[in-house]
């Protein structure tokens, strides 16, 4: 006679995932250096902000930045002429993962990095499910994608620890709402920290720049 | 998002412990998924219905129970 009966599983479906999350996070811990994964959709400037960014920060910093793309090292080769770069291709997977991060962070001696800026598929979704063991999260978002991706696409919003909002020398051209997009975010996520830039002109980057300078040092003096 | 690779999990995760627990035939399925990981239940079910054919979950129903935050997880299962 067979027995019907209920058994608790008590799995999380993404443990894959967080295993190698936590393993990333206690690499980073051990050699100190503080992790950034900077997310937005295709074409929001997140390698322009990098480029513009390292610019300055290579200059107090030691800074490592990992790539992601479907394909090509197109952006690690822009970015490399100011750090070191590695290019991760998903080959079609739509976000970084761990397990990939993991495997990256092999091509660096992170003892020597104080600063590791990770650099997501362009995609507003699916990088914002992921958790690559990153101390904080960026959302980049540009004036020409309009302001109401706050609220369409609130997940990503809501888990980051600061918004960038770029190409803010378009904005006497496209009607993109600033106070709106402004007042949306900070309702789906009051302590975030809020950057306007324009990453092509440099107006704002300093701020942003001032801002990741401050987070290192706090984070080495508490570590 | 990516239902099907997460059904996938699902699945193995599922036979395993039906294995463990000496189940031949699995009838529920108790998931819970958090609205922030943009899972979607309608493409996860799809995706149950078309992987479960032919294995011990066949005649099982996927029970989705939707919470705020960014938890997901197998809560637990009933078989014989």
């Amino acid at each position: 006679m067979k027995v019907m009966k209920r058994v608790a599983v008590e799995k999380q479906v993404l443990a894959g995932n967080q295993h190698y999350a936590n393993k990333n996070k206690e690499k980073f811990s051990n050699s100190r250096t503080l992790a950034m994964n900077l997310i937005s959709s295709p074409g929001a400037g997140k390698t322009t902000l990098l480029e513009k960014s390292l610019r300055e920060l290579s200059n107090h910093l030691r800074v490592g930045v990992i790539e992601g793309d479907i394909e090509t090292s197109l952006d690690a080769e822009r970015v490399s002429k100011y750090v070191k770069a590695v290019q991760i291709n998903t080959h079609g997977a739509c976000h970084l993962d761990a397990r990939m991060i993991h495997d990256a962070l092999d091509s660096f001696s992170l003892k020597e990095l104080d600063l590791l800026m990770v650099e997501n598929v362009g995609n507003l979704v699916c990088p914002a499910a992921f958790d690559l063991g990153e101390h904080q999260t960026v959302a980049l978002l540009s004036v020409t994608e309009g302001a109401d991706k706050v609220l369409k696409y609130p997940a990503i919003f809501r888990k980051a620890d600061a918004v960038v909002i770029n190409k803010i020398d378009l904005l006497p051209y496209v009607s993109f709402d600033l106070p709106a997009f402004k007042r949306d975010v900070k309702s789906i996520n009051p302590g975030v920290c809020m950057f306007e830039v324009s990453a092509i002109e440099g107006e704002g980057v300093n701020a942003w720049t001032q801002w990741l300078l401050k987070l290192t040092a706090l984070y080495k003096e508490k570590e | 998002m990516h239902e099907v690779s997460l059904m996938d999990t699902i699945l193995s995760i599922v036979k395993e412990v039906a294995k463990d627990e000496k189940m031949e035939k699995v009838f529920i399925i108790n998931i819970v998924v958090g609205n922030d990981l943009l899972v979607l239940p309608e493409a996860l079910d799809f995706a149950f219905e078309m992987m479960k054919e032919g294995t011990l979950l066949e005649e099982a129903t996927l029970n989705m129970r939707e919470i705020r935050g960014r938890e997901f997880y197998i809560q637990d299962i009933e078989g014989e």
